[in-house]
């Protein structure tokens, strides 16, 4: 039957229905409560948190910020886990400036030298460059030929 | 609660789906393909790729007679299906070279070049990709330095 008032009167204490009257009630019947029931332990450290402010003399502010309270510890709730989760996601895409790596592979043998992967790099950097120019100067021998055979046919006509 | 929970395995599951769309090209990179004695690999981030304004270059160099030669022509050719813009030349049937500039990513624009040099008397087939803050004609100029 207590246990059953203990949970009436949880419930109307989250909702912040409860009186001043109703709320000592409470915490009579939480002295005594069964600390393995979860809304008990939730109320339990609520109250605890109310009863520190009561010393303060704010109990009565607090009652109507219950419902405010709760919500901003939701709130504060859902950022943490927000932030635990996408985090490493966050971290993932940063640029990782500082911590960068300079190797190369050549022949199944791992090389750490900077001068070694640079040089590579530059080589084939370069091999590209050169490819490049290949085929700007075939487009520009295709555009040519176009043009000449444009002009012939003009003539012809 | 429900909402809370479901609002968390969204934020988990965007980024892993973001990152399921990567490139074809991602597996030559791995530890497998470039400590085979057939390839040279670069890898290049961190500060010496900043000098490049590139957040990271990485590249491998296939020797012509390797399958791994074939197989890096068809990924390229797959990534570079779905490029932004391209500059490609074919010799004999074949992807000679191509320049491939994709769609940016949240680390900055990105760039497939690819060479088959065998095609013109070499041995390697040569494929790089740059990221970073380089345009494209930042990545041209380096090229042809």
């Amino acid at each position: 039957m207590e246990k059953d008032r203990l949970h009436i009167l949880i419930e109307r204490y989250f909702d912040a229905e409860t009186s001043l009257a109703e709320e000592k009630e409470l915490k009579r019947l939480l002295a005594d409560a069964d600390l393995s029931d979860s809304a008990v332990a939730e109320a339990m450290a609520v109250t605890g948190y109310t009863a520190k402010m009561s010393i303060t003399g704010e109990a009565e502010s607090v009652t109507g910020c219950r419902k405010i309270s709760r919500l901003w510890l939701h709130a504060a709730s859902v950022v943490v886990l927000l932030l635990s989760a996408a985090g490493p996601f966050i971290w993932m895409g940063r640029p990782q400036e500082g911590s960068g790596e300079c190797l190369a592979w050549v022949g199944g043998v791992k090389n750490t030298d900077d001068a070694v992967a640079l040089a590579l790099m530059d080589d084939q950097l370069r091999g590209m460059g050169e490819a490049s120019d290949e085929l700007s100067r075939e487009v520009g021998l295709d555009l040519e030929m176009m043009g000449n055979i444009e002009n012939i046919e003009k003539e012809g006509i | 609660m429900k909402k809370i929970l479901l609002i968390l395995i969204l934020t988990i599951l965007m980024p892993v789906s973001a990152n399921a769309g990567g490139l074809a090209i991602d597996v030559l990179f791995t530890e497998k393909v470039v400590s085979d004695p057939a390839v040279t690999a670069v890898t290049v981030s961190g500060s010496k790729a900043k000098r490049y304004r590139l957040a990271k270059y990485r590249s491998v160099s296939v020797a012509s007679d390797s399958p791994i030669a074939a197989n890096v022509e068809k990924r390229v050719r797959a990534d570079g299906a779905k490029a932004a813009s391209k500059e490609v030349s074919y010799k004999k049937g074949k992807l000679y070279y191509g320049f491939y500039t994709l769609q940016p990513s949240s680390t900055g624009n990105r760039y497939i070049v690819y060479l088959n040099s065998t095609l013109t008397g070499g041995r390697n087939v040569t494929l790089i990709y740059m990221e970073g803050q380089a345009s494209e004609e930042d990545v041209r100029k380096l090229m042809k330095r």
